[in-house]
């Protein structure tokens, strides 16, 4: 197999642009997760295997939660290989490409339903999902995973117990591959237990409502529960210093779902100040209205004097140094423009906004001084 | 190292590898922003964890492998929608910009192989790595990636024979 035998030049193109390298750098730098920064990148492998850092509001929830823990965590060696094995041979990018067929609308809702149970009230299915080896082995009754083209297979109408052992099958897969992952990259998380902290979690929870209620004039809906991250890169190396240490107070119904809404506010762990707030989510984002690039473009430009007043109104800020926009996107919808990145400049401290096109309105805002995270939209020397 | 050479070592690494990063993760995930939110999660375990490398080549490595994990997290999570075809990507990003119709083909042929030859593909020929680091970046054996290889030059062989040179040269 000789290297020089293929043709390379089809590669030629694909390059990231110095926009993205900038983002990169910034966003890094700020300390921020893909999820942070958009809705896309699911939370639940972290929450699923870095159960300290997260906290669980109320005794009862929390002793559903460490039962999904013990259940994942007391698989048989023989069960975590076939996971494994089913994982290695996992070599989808779309759900057509892993299972026999898509979910419906109605399986979807009934998933997405039947998950909260799941973690909440620990409504497991009576059976696992079934393995055979050839799909002609498979009575095209049950929900049954087939090694001949690893494919997991979906009777025509699934009952309740047979979609709660799909969920099941599938967080038991991304348990096993959170597990491998760690194992591989063999080094200290970031995050840290919050009860070592100096700070209680009622205090951060009466913070976040008070700052999201100040941004968004609105409460946090009712039945949306407090779960509390520290991020603490310094726990592990002090040379990171302390600047991008800070607390997450999320809101949401329920952990797990990618679909989730969740309202969030970042404290700084040094001094509480406000770093961040908003609301984000994917169920969130649907909701918005859609406007193409240069529609969302021409009211950005019409609003912006009332945006940079709202900013001096709710914080503070005026008279900015530099300033800086793009039409924002959901993951796969070009064109469907519903928000704009707004960051703005005001002497040392960073303002970034989210602002809704149809609505008009600051979804989310944080603060970050360039003296601890770097310059403006620092260049990146090529 | 203090945050300011901390900061000067992030910005190098971007510098140094993103590029290299965002064509194999790209190639894998065939989605811009996908690309992005690995690169994003790959480069914050850099900075926040802070892995002891002994040379440059172990830094890289160790970008590849961690960037290939997050990869495969990435595609168990978003199985719930489909990826973008590659028709919509040449539009955004031009990809394919002053290609011609067979070089589109061939890329698109590439595009669709699986992602666990896609994988090995990239790697061994176009970042040059040889089978033994291939297998040990992607954590499988030697055998493996030569099977891989060998699945990957047939489909790309026999596909790619309509075309004036293929893909793969004999």
């Amino acid at each position: 197999m000789n290297r020089n035998d293929f043709d390379q030049d089809l590669f030629s193109n694909i390059e990231i642009s110095d926009n993205a390298k900038r983002n990169l750098y910034t966003n890094c730098k700020r300390g921020k997760r893909a999820g942070d920064l958009r809705f896309r990148y699911a939370t639940a492998l972290t929450a699923l295997i870095g159960g300290l850092a997260f906290g669980c509001t109320g005794i009862g929830t929390f002793a559903y939660y460490q039962s999904v823990q013990t259940r994942l965590a007391n698989m048989s060696s023989e069960e975590v290989t076939a996971y494994a094995e089913d994982l290695s041979n996992d070599h989808g990018v779309t759900i057509d490409e892993s299972y026999s067929r898509k979910l419906t609308n109605e399986e979807t809702l009934k998933v997405a339903e039947l998950e909260k149970k799941y973690y909440a009230e620990n409504e497991f299915p009576a059976e696992d999902v079934k393995r055979v080896a050839s799909l002609s082995d498979w009575d095209g009754k049950s929900v049954c995973y087939v090694e001949e083209d690893h494919k997991l297979h979906l009777p025509d109408e699934m009952t309740d117990d047979q979609l709660l052992a799909f969920i099941d099958y599938n967080v038991k897969k991304d348990y096993v591959l959170a597990q491998e992952n760690e194992t591989d990259n063999d080094t200290a998380s970031p995050y840290v237990d919050i009860d070592a902290e100096n700070v209680s979690q009622d205090q951060l929870e009466d913070l976040a409502r008070a700052a999201i209620k100040y941004l968004l004039n609105e409460d946090v809906p009712q039945g949306f529960e407090a779960n509390f991250k520290a991020f603490k890169p310094s726990a592990a190396d002090p040379a990171v210093g302390t600047a991008h240490d800070f607390y997450t107070v999320e809101f949401s119904e329920t952990n797990d779902s990618s679909y989730r809404t969740y309202y969030y506010a970042c404290f700084n762990m040094d001094d509480l100040s406000l770093r961040c707030a908003g609301v984000d989510g994917r169920e969130f984002w649907a909701k918005l209205e859609s406007f193409t690039d240069e529609e969302a473009e021409a009211i950005f430009q019409a609003n912006k004097a009332n945006i940079l007043a709202e900013i001096k109104d709710l914080y503070g800020y005026s008279n900015p140094d530099e300033e800086w926009h793009e039409v924002y996107h959901s993951y796969d919808d070009y064109g469907d423009a519903r928000e704009i990145h707004y960051d703005i400049l005001f002497g040392d401290i960073e303002v970034e906004v989210m602002w809704e096109v149809g609505n008009k309105k600051i979804y989310s805002v944080g603060f970050y001084n360039i003296n601890d995270i770097g310059g403006f939209h620092d260049e990146i020397e090529e | 190292m203090n945050q300011k050479e901390r900061n000067e070592d992030l910005e190098r690494a971007i510098d140094a590898y993103s590029s290299m990063l965002y064509k194999i993760c790209f190639v894998i995930l065939k989605n811009e922003q996908d690309t992005m939110d690995v690169l994003q999660e790959t480069y914050l375990a850099y900075m926040t964890k802070r892995p002891y490398f002994h040379s440059e080549e172990h830094k890289k490595a160790w970008l590849i492998k961690v960037s290939q994990n997050k990869c495969r997290e990435f595609l168990r999570f978003h199985k719930k929608h489909a990826s973008i075809p590659l028709e919509e990507v040449e539009e955004s990003i031009g990809i394919t910009n002053g290609f011609g119709i067979e070089d589109r083909e061939k890329l698109n042929l590439i595009w669709n192989l699986n992602v666990k030859l896609k994988s090995v593909v990239i790697l061994y020929y176009v970042e040059g790595y040889s089978v033994k680091e291939v297998a040990k970046l992607l954590n499988i054996s030697e055998v493996a990636v030569k099977k891989r290889l060998q699945r990957a030059r047939e489909i790309l062989n026999k596909l790619g024979r309509e075309y004036d040179g293929g893909i793969i040269y004999e």
